[in-house]
């Protein structure tokens, strides 16, 4: 994806039927996750979450624990993001999740998901989305271009804004073999996300 | 809770807030304790725009959440625009009856049945990031001790949002660092003063066929089967060095000190740049310039024979025998400039070359020798000052013959009649010195810098008659450095010129 491609996409939202874009970043457990590595899964849920500090959803991922063995057994993989330092989600899980855990603390995969996106402040997006993501893609071109853009985004306050509006966000999406996004939900903190056996049905469904 | 127990939850809240740099944790730990720390029934977290004079407000908390919409609001609009303007905490007491209240913020938490607010301001430094708006739906909500742990809460998230932008700041600047050497087609290997390798990038992995995760923290000497650049960081002093790499490629490795502030060498750092491109170029310039050379020569000699031939056919006049014999003296300068010129092609290309003990103390006198009549007939008076022992080094002979001659010759061909030529070899620890004196005409300082290039000759009244393929100086410098020397050249115009030539003798002289 080059980086004009890449601010196509933030300026319009994710949606349902759109290719998935992919990333690689690292996960409590020690590997780097990147979403090519879950295309012979017959899909993926991936769950932007709000961390591990947060009540809701260390509730949310007991379900998905309980949920897990059932879920991989009809092809279904869970990949949970939360925007913790990979440091302190490490120090926090005395026995880790059995699915990958992945660590995002500057958002930039919410933004490119398109969480905190309230139809205002696209700057805000741009500011965390950029030249990493480029030179993560193999775009060397531009890659000197690139980095001058990050630089210039460099705003602390556009930060703290993509902060704010993903401070409560939470982010439901599956992905068929493909890698194109078939589902998609995006929801305030106190609603509670879909269930394992909920999501299972959903997949089923959606990733025929 | 009494007063010190709300003491005791805000610190233990302002401790949690200062844990993580993450932005969206310290919202969110708000979010979860600010209501039972202060009468809470709506959260706004109201920043200023980093686009345009206003601020947005992010709802974090309270049912109102959903209606507050996200558009600017002026700078002198609503409580927290009044707040942002005294640039101190604010307490409107009565919400209905707030003069600046907007339609849009204040009303609707109004509707929603808030009745009281307190606004605390947000600073990095002394600039104003925006404020927390926190309202109640009780009056009287907000009392002195109340409004006191806001404003110690206030001065905590600003605490915490500038350690959060030193951690990014610090990773941004980290992450363009590393983006560079990411993206760097030329190797870097930074070494600490114990030979740890601290950094390789992902070209090494291209270029030495070495992972750059597995070489960090080892000892470079353990890992690595290079020996030029073993070598090279041993030194430990600023140098460049060729070596082979996989594949048949060459690469052209510079060492670098690493210097802190202060001007410790921390460490060494080697760039390493594939070469192999230029070394293939400079190799087809000089089989050109052999293949070339040779060809030429051929009809050179045909030239030369059909014109010393001429006369067997019948008498010459004087006029024809003029023109055969411009014929044959241009025809020699040709084949001399061919000859030089393969000389060069081959010097350069290190084809042909010798390795093998040379006697520089018999080769000076011999070469002065034969030069002697030259310079006699010219009347120029040429001595040598010679070693009293042979002075060996390893090299060939014939090439250092032609130096010699060209340096002694080129001196004796600027000199002038009564002038003299002062030829000089001097024996030190790791090295011979040659040094070539003569009182001749002197090259222009302005000459100077460009006569070993090929070519070159210097334009001067007085060099009109002396004739030259402008070849000579270049191929003793193309000698000199295929023997590993020095040469260098000090002039002044109508007193002379000197020559010294440095070549080493110690054994690896690298032929």
């Amino acid at each position: 994806m080059t980086t004009s491609e890449l601010n196509a996409n933030i300026q319009t939202s994710l949606s349902v039927g759109q290719p998935a874009p992919d990333f690689q970043l690292p996960s409590v457990q020690g590997t780097a996750v990147s979403l090519s590595q879950y295309r012979h899964q017959n899909s993926l849920i991936l769950w932007f979450s709000r961390g591990i500090t947060c009540n809701f959803c260390r509730s949310y991922m007991q379900g998905f624990e309980n949920e897990y063995d059932n879920l991989r057994s009809h092809g279904i993989e869970v990949v949970q993001i939360a925007p913790n330092l990979l440091q302190s989600a490490q120090r926090f899980f005395t026995t880790y999740p059995p699915y990958p855990f992945v660590c995002d603390p500057e958002k930039r995969l919410y933004a490119l998901y398109g969480l905190g996106d309230r139809g205002v402040l696209t700057a805000a997006k741009t500011a965390v989305v950029s030249f990493a993501t480029a030179a993560r893609e193999g775009e060397f071109g531009n890659n000197v271009r690139g980095s001058v853009l990050d630089i210039a985004n460099r705003n602390f306050l556009r930060r703290l804004h993509h902060h704010a509006l993903t401070a409560i966000d939470q982010g439901i999406f599956i992905i068929d073999q493909q890698g194109i996004i078939r589902y998609r939900l995006i929801i305030g903190a106190v609603e509670p996300i879909p269930g394992g056996a909920e999501l299972l049905k959903i997949c089923r469904a959606v990733c025929a | 809770m009494n007063l010190h127990q709300r003491l005791t939850y805000l610190s233990e809240l302002i401790i949690t807030l200062t844990s993580s740099p993450v932005p969206t944790q310290q919202f969110q730990a708000l979010a979860d304790h600010l209501p039972t720390l202060l009468p809470c029934d709506y959260l706004g977290l109201c920043l200023l725009s980093p686009d345009a004079p206003g601020y947005l407000v992010h709802s974090l908390l309270g049912e109102a959440s959903g209606f507050i919409p996200y558009r600017l609001f002026a700078l002198d609009e609503g409580a927290v625009g009044q707040m942002l303007g005294r640039n101190r905490t604010l307490h409107v007491s009565n919400l209905a009856d707030f003069p600046q209240a907007t339609a849009d913020f204040e009303q609707i938490l109004l509707r929603f049945g808030m009745q009281t607010a307190v606004c605390l301001p947000l600073r990095q430094g002394e600039k104003p990031l925006g404020a927390l708006f926190i309202a109640a739906s009780e009056h009287g909500s907000y009392g002195e001790d109340e409004i006191q742990i806001g404003r110690l809460l206030g001065a905590g998230v600003s605490a915490a949002l500038e350690n959060a932008r030193l951690y990014q700041e610090l990773i941004d600047e980290r992450r363009t660092l590393a983006a560079l050497l990411q993206s760097s087609q030329d190797a870097v290997l930074m070494l600490n003063e114990a030979g740890v390798v601290l950094l390789a990038n992902p070209a090494v992995k291209q270029m030495l066929h070495l992972e750059p995760d597995l070489l960090t923290g080892q000892r470079l000497e353990e890992m690595v089967a290079y020996p030029a650049l073993q070598q090279l960081f041993a030194a430990q002093r600023p140098d460049l060095v060729e070596l082979a790499i996989p594949n048949g490629r060459f690469a052209q490795a510079s060492l670098i000190p690493v210097q802190s502030e202060y001007g410790e060498t921390i460490g060494w750092a080697a760039l390493l740049r594939d070469i192999t491109l230029f070394k293939e170029l400079e190799q087809m310039k000089n089989d050109f310039v052999a293949t070339v050379s040779h060809d030429l020569k051929n009809p050179i000699h045909a030239i030369v024979l059909a014109a010393d031939l001429l006369g067997r056919f019948g008498e010459l006049n004087e006029g024809q025998q003029n023109l055969q014999q411009r014929i044959v003296t241009t025809a020699n300068y040709m084949s001399e400039l061919v000859s030089d010129l393969l000389d060069l092609g081959q010097i350069e290309a290190g084809v042909n070359l010798r390795r093998d003990p040379v006697d520089l103390t018999l080769l000076t006198a011999d070469v002065v020798g034969e030069l002697g009549v030259q310079a006699g007939a010219k009347g120029v008076a040429l001595t040598a000052v010679l070693p009293p022992d042979p002075l060996i080094l390893i090299g060939d002979s014939g090439r250092l013959k032609q130096l010699l001659l060209n340096l002694i010759g080129n001196a004796i061909k600027y000199t002038p009649g009564g002038g003299t030529v002062t030829t000089t070899l001097l024996s030190e620890p790791t090295c011979a010195r040659l040094t070539v004196r003569d009182s001749g005409i002197g090259i222009p300082a302005t000459d100077l810098p460009f006569i070993f290039d090929k070519f070159y000759r210097v334009h001067t009244p007085e060099t009109k008659e002396i004739k030259g393929t402008g070849l000579g100086l270049a191929i003793v410098h193309s000698i000199v450095e295929a023997h590993n020397g020095r040469i260098s050249v000090t002039s002044t115009p109508i007193q002379g010129s000197t020559f010294t030539v440095t070549l080493p003798t110690h054994l690896s002289s690298n032929l």
